[in-house]
C-alpha cells in the first residue's frame, strides 16, 4: 500500500498487520483517508470521543457487519464513549400502531445496534445524546484536547465553545480513530486551520434568537469559518447559561451549511486569547441587521395548506436542552398558561434533554412537580429522527428549534408564539 | 468533440462507461431510499460537485456497495468530501469493492458532461468526455 502520512513503527506494525487484520484494515482506511485530506502524521486523541452512529437503521447493513468483524475480534474504543440520541423513546413519546410500525420500518436494527455499542465500549446508558459535552454528562472535552468527533453540532461547540480541536470526521472514521487512540492531523487540528474567513459584525438593537442568527450566518458563510462581533454587548463575556445556551443553539445551526468552528470576540477560548488575529488577512464582512434576520424568520414556510390547525405535538430540544433551558421553558409554558387562563398543555409538548441532565432537572422537586402537574413531558429521544419516520411528518408539529425544522419539515415558531400555542392547542 | 480533463486519483483504475450526472451537490442517502436515483446511479460514473453534508451519506454508499446499487465510479469536480471519502474507502478495504474515484476536475468538467455522455477514466487521473 503507498501512502504519504509519517507513521512511527508501532503505526507501521499494524498496517502490515502484525496485530490482526481487522485492525490493519481500521488503520489502512485511516491511513488513506489522513492522506487524502493532508495528514502528515497521527496525534493522539486527549479528549473523551462521541459518535453520530446512534440509529439503528435497516440501510446501515454495510456498518453492521464491520462492527460485528470488530466485535469478534475483540477489538474497542480506547475509553468510553457517547453517542447521539435515539431515534424514538418508547417509554416517554406514544406512538400509534401505525408509526410504530414505520418506525420499525427504518430503525428496525436499534436494538442490535445498542448491543453493539455496549461490546465496543459506550459509556453507560446514559451515553445517548447530542449534548455528551454538558457538566451534567461528564465527559465535558478540555480546552486544546484533540478529539474525532462526527455530529456537527457537536464538533462546532466542542470546537468553539470549549476551544478543543476536532474535524467533523465521517461516521466509522470517529470510532476506528478512537480504537486507535489517535487521528489524522489536518485542517481543524492545526492553527491554520483555525483562522476566520468571514467578519460578522452583529448591528442589532438586541441578542438576535440564536437559531435565527446562525441560519442567517450559516447562509452566508457556506461552510466556512466566522468571527463573530457584538455578541458581548447583550450577553457580556463569561460563557455560563444564557450564552452557553446561545452559542449551542446558533452553533447547531450554523454547522448545517458544513461550518464547524466559529470565534466569539471576548467570548470564545481562542479568540480570548488572540481577539482578530484569529481573522485571516482581509476576510469577507457581513453585518447582521434586525430586519434581514426578521425578513429571514418570516419567510420559512408552513408545511401545513389549512390554517388554525391543531398541532398533533411540539418538541423544544434540537439540539438537547440545558438545564437552565429546561427551566427557562417551564416558566414561559407556565407563563403562557396563565396568560390564556390553563393549568395543562393543550398539546403533547415534550422538552428533549439528555438523560443525565433530566435526571438533575428532576432534583428540584418543586419546580419538576410543577411541569408534571402541567403535563409538560420529557424525553431523550433525537426529534429530528423521530420525525422523519414518514407516518409522523404527516401530522402537524410545532417546535422552536430550527435544525429541526430545516431536517424534518415541521413548523417553526418563536418561543412567545410558542408558549401561546401550547396553552391554547392552536397554531396563529 | 471530446474534452479531456484531469484531477487528482482518490481511487486509482480505468474505465468507461456513461455519466450520470448530479449538478448540485448530492445528497448520498438518496441512493438508498430513492429508487429512481439509485436506478440512475447504479453501475454509472456519477459526476458531481460533491457530496451534501449529511450523517450517514458514507455509510449508505458503503451499503449500495454491498447491495450492487452503487456508481461504478465516481468524478468530483470539487475537492471529494469526507462521506464520500470514508464510503469509497470503507467499501475498498472492508467489502473489496472499488469504486473508481477522482476528484478536483474543476467546474468546466461539469459544465462539459450531461447524463448519458461516454467518459473515459483513466488510472493518471485523466478522464476524457465526449
Amino acid at each position: 500500500m503507498e501512502f504519504k502520512m509519517q507513521l512511527n513503527q508501532e503505526e507501521l506494525d499494524v498496517l502490515e498487520g502484525k496485530q490482526g487484520e481487522t485492525l490493519q484494515k481500521i488503520m489502512k482506511t485511516v491511513v488513506q483517508y489522513g492522506d487524502l485530506y493532508g495528514a502528515k502524521k497521527f496525534v493522539p486523541i486527549t479528549g473523551p470521543s462521541h459518535f453520530a452512529t446512534s440509529f439503528g437503521l435497516q440501510h446501515l447493513e454495510a456498518m453492521f457487519d464491520i462492527l460485528d468483524e470488530m466485535i469478534k475480534n475483540g477489538i474497542k474504543a480506547k475509553t468510553s464513549f457517547t453517542v447521539n440520541p435515539k431515534p424514538f423513546d418508547k417509554e416517554h413519546v406514544k406512538v400509534t400502531g401505525g408509526q410504530k410500525g414505520a418506525l420499525r420500518k427504518i430503525y428496525g436494527r436499534q436494538s442490535e445496534l445498542e448491543e453493539k455499542l455496549n461490546a465496543l465500549g459506550i459509556k453507560d446508558n446514559h451515553a445517548y445524546t447530542c449534548t455528551s459535552y454538558l457538566d451534567e454528562v461528564k465527559d465535558t472535552p478540555a480546552a486544546d484536547s484533540i478529539l474525532a468527533w462526527s455530529y456537527p453540532p457537536s464538533v462546532i461547540y466542542a470546537n468553539a465553545v470549549l476551544g478543543a480541536k476536532t474535524n467533523l470526521n465521517p461516521p466509522l472514521i470517529d470510532l476506528f480513530c478512537a480504537v486507535l487512540g489517535k487521528v489524522p492531523e489536518y485542517g481543524l487540528l492545526t492553527d491554520e486551520g483555525r483562522k476566520a474567513t468571514w467578519n460578522v459584525v452583529l448591528n442589532t438593537r438586541n441578542m438576535p434568537n440564536p437559531h435565527i442568527l446562525g441560519h442567517a450566518i450559516a447562509m452566508k458563510t457556506q461552510g466556512e469559518t466566522p468571527y463573530i462581533q457584538g455578541v458581548e454587548t447583550f450577553l457580556g463575556r463569561r460563557i455560563e447559561e444564557g450564552l452557553q445556551d446561545a452559542l449551542k443553539d446558533m452553533g447547531a445551526v450554523l454547522s448545517t451549511s458544513g461550518t464547524s468552528l466559529f470565534h466569539v470576540d471576548h467570548i470564545t477560548p481562542e479568540a480570548v486569547k488572540m481577539g482578530k488575529k484569529l481573522m485571516v488577512e482581509h476576510p469577507q464582512v457581513y453585518i447582521v441587521d434586525d430586519e434581514e434576520l426578521a425578513d429571514l424568520e418570516l419567510s420559512y414556510p408552513s408545511p401545513w395548506k389549512k390554517k388554525n390547525v391543531k398541532p398533533a405535538a411540539c418538541f423544544i430540544g434540537c439540539p438537547h436542552l440545558t438545564t437552565n433551558q429546561i427551566e427557562y421553558w417551564a416558566s414561559t409554558i407556565f407563563r403562557g398558561l396563565k396568560m390564556h387562563g390553563k393549568t395543562k398543555v393543550s398539546i403533547p409538548t415534550y422538552l428533549c434533554a439528555a438523560p443525565d441532565v433530566i435526571a438533575r432537572f428532576k432534583t428540584n422537586y418543586n419546580l419538576n412537580t410543577k411541569v408534571e402537574e402541567a403535563g409538560i413531558q420529557f424525553t431523550g429521544l433525537c426529534p429530528v429522527a423521530f420525525m422523519k419516520n414518514s407516518k409522523m411528518l404527516l401530522k402537524p408539529v410545532v417546535t422552536n428549534s430550527n435544525i429541526l425544522r430545516m431536517n424534518a419539515n415541521i413548523r417553526y415558531y418563536n418561543d412567545s408564539e410558542l408558549s401561546s400555542i401550547i396553552a391554547t392547542g392552536r397554531c396563529l | 468533440m471530446s474534452k479531456s480533463f484531469n484531477g487528482r486519483v482518490v481511487t486509482k483504475g480505468n474505465l468507461s462507461g456513461t455519466a450520470a450526472v448530479a449538478a448540485q451537490k448530492l445528497d448520498l442517502t438518496k441512493i438508498l431510499e430513492h429508487q429512481a436515483l439509485q436506478k440512475d446511479v447504479e453501475g454509472k460514473i456519477l459526476c458531481l460537485p460533491s457530496a451534501a453534508v449529511s450523517n450517514f451519506g458514507g455509510l449508505y454508499l458503503l451499503t449500495a456497495c454491498k447491495t450492487g446499487h452503487a456508481p461504478a465510479a465516481m468524478l468530483f469536480s470539487d475537492s471529494i468530501d469526507t462521506e464520500s471519502a470514508s464510503g469509497i474507502l470503507l467499501a475498498s478495504n472492508w467489502l473489496n469493492h472499488i469504486i473508481i474515484a477522482v476528484d478536483q476536475l474543476g467546474q468546466e468538467f461539469l459544465n462539459s458532461v450531461k447524463s448519458g455522455s461516454k467518459i473515459e477514466i483513466k488510472d493518471t487521473g485523466e478522464v476524457i468526455v465526449s
